[in-house]
């Protein structure tokens, strides 16, 4: 039996600690770091919560598409389209009264005439209060836009889709409107707001596309509501484009609030009435009973229950 | 006089002892910490800041990062930092109130929309089990900061913010009493503008929060 000398027991528990300091060292390196391990579920509970704060439950806001052209001011020419729009940022809803352009009225302070021309002879006040006395609710705001600006608006939204009750053609769309989904681009979504002549009922059914329009924008905007700066685009585009009182922080806070409507409770009806001519003008004689029975039923929460 | 082998050895574990100790401590404090920057605005208590008993053993919280991503319309590079400061006020008091600050266990979370415009506020109340850390308060011992961002989007038409998205992403360690820790993001949007009275208010919300198990250095 070999005798163990002092030194070569000492070498042997120098040996001992290094392994036992190689392996701690090692274990250092191979555990994990620290901070936090996130264990892996397949499922995660997500939870979400929106809101959006507007001092007004009920706005009602008429929109106006100015006929001006190049050179001409906005707000001192016809208005071609007209929606009075209700909407209830409490509950989402949100109702849209088509006003047909040729609509025979009594425009204060001119007698009568077409409503669009109440536009050119007093600006967005006058054409408010015409339309307020034909419907019965009176806007709180006027937005009113013309042929640029309202492309440059589709522009910064990325184009829109609409729903399309007819099929047509027109140049600027090579493979035509189809009946159903069309997605269009700024100047498509121009002509499909335009179109009269190749619609059955003529102004009527072109205030029902500019309706299917405002729902189209309405889906393009809650759809990418979410995208990092997308409604701070749009709004400049609205501020630059939009002939309005209000300051950009209000219309700001409007649009937010207004990402709330839900398409799916945004209701359109469009005035009827009857076709005739006043001298050599072919003017629409509104069926004023239906416009003033609509604005009862919705003038308080802009949210029509059953048909038109 | 040379030394005997044992006390060589005894030193020489100590000394790597300290060096096994010193890895796994500075591994505690790495992760999202350690490239955050500083935060834009210093409270007097930092956000995020463990918040209970068991303090000493937690990793540095994270800093709130606020930064201007985006400019829709024209602003000076100064007002940009000025206003990723004073906005920032805003969401960093939101998110102090609500989840990172105060004493756990914690019941009163009544100050949590100090920051939210009145209406909002109102809302807030009823969504205040997501939107605060109300449903966990009396359970948790600590509350840690891992990330604080909020980038934001800016509406300025007139070479002024009109309003401004923040594109916020929060998450925070929970050191539960009787429960595995959780780690919880709060994400989402703020809506912002200005406050008549100046400065930013929070006008509306659009986030969601998650949680998962989490095993780590807090306890």
């Amino acid at each position: 039996m070999n005798q163990i000398t002092a030194p070569r027991r000492g070498l042997r528990r120098v040996r001992q600690v290094l392994v036992l300091a190689v392996v701690l060292a090692l274990t250092a390196l191979v555990v994990p770091q620290g901070g936090v391990r996130q264990v892996p579920f397949s499922l995660v509970k997500v939870r979400t919560a929106s809101a959006v704060d507007h001092p007004r439950d009920v706005i009602w806001i008429l929109c106006l598409g100015s006929d001006a052209r190049p050179g001409q001011a906005m707000t001192s020419t016809r208005a071609d389209a007209i929606q009075l729009v209700g909407i209830n940022l409490r509950t989402g809803a949100a109702t849209d009264i088509g006003v047909p352009r040729d609509s025979f009225v009594n425009i204060p302070g001119h007698g009568r005439n077409k409503i669009n021309s109440a536009m050119a002879f007093g600006g967005p006040q006058l054409m408010a209060q015409a339309v307020g006395n034909l419907v019965g609710i009176h806007p709180d705001y006027v937005f009113a836009a013309g042929f640029f600006g309202f492309r440059h608006m589709i522009r910064a939204i990325g184009g829109v889709t609409v729903h399309s009750e007819f099929a047509f053609s027109d140049p600027v769309r090579p493979q035509g409107y189809h009946h159903g989904k069309n997605r269009l681009t700024p100047f498509q979504a121009l002509i499909f707001a335009r179109m009269r002549h190749a619609l059955p009922r003529g102004d009527f059914d072109r205030s029902h596309d500019q309706q299917s329009l405002m729902k189209g924008i309405l889906r393009e905007v809650r759809r990418k509501q979410d995208r990092p700066g997308f409604m701070e685009r749009g709004v400049l585009s609205v501020v630059n484009n939009i002939n309005t009182d209000l300051r950009p922080s209000e219309l700001f806070t409007l649009a937010q609030a207004a990402t709330r409507i839900q398409p799916g409770k945004y209701r359109g009806c469009v005035i009827n009435g009857s076709t005739g001519y006043v001298g050599a003008m072919s003017v629409v004689y509104p069926d004023v009973g239906e416009a003033r029975s609509i604005a009862r039923r919705v003038r308080q929460d802009a949210t029509l229950e059953g048909p038109c | 006089m040379t030394e005997p082998l044992g006390s060589i050895a005894r030193r020489l574990l100590a000394g790597l002892c300290f060096v096994v100790l010193l890895a796994l401590t500075s591994a505690c404090t790495g992760g999202d910490q350690q490239s955050a920057p500083r935060p834009s605005s210093s409270p007097s208590q930092p956000a995020g800041q463990p918040t209970g008993p068991a303090a000493t053993l937690h990793p540095k919280p994270a800093p709130l990062r606020v930064k201007v991503t985006r400019v829709h319309g024209r602003m000076s590079q100064h007002d940009r930092t000025v206003l990723a400061h004073v906005a920032g006020r805003a969401i960093s008091t939101y998110f102090r109130n609500a989840f990172l600050a105060g004493s756990y266990p914690r019941s009163d979370f009544g100050n949590a929309f100090a920051s939210f415009s009145k209406g909002a506020a109102d809302q807030a109340r009823h969504d205040r089990d997501l939107l605060t850390n109300a449903a966990l308060g009396a359970d948790t011992v600590s509350v840690t900061a891992r990330r604080q961002q909020a980038y934001l989007s800016v509406l300025a038409p007139h070479k002024v913010a009109a309003g401004l998205t923040a594109q916020i992403d929060l998450k925070f360690l929970v050191d539960h009493r009787d429960a595995p820790d959780q780690l919880v993001t709060v994400r989402g949007r703020l809506l912002l503008t200005r406050k008549q009275s100046g400065g930013w208010q929070i006008f509306g919300y659009h986030l969601s929060r998650s949680a998962v198990a989490a095993k780590g250095a807090s306890r």
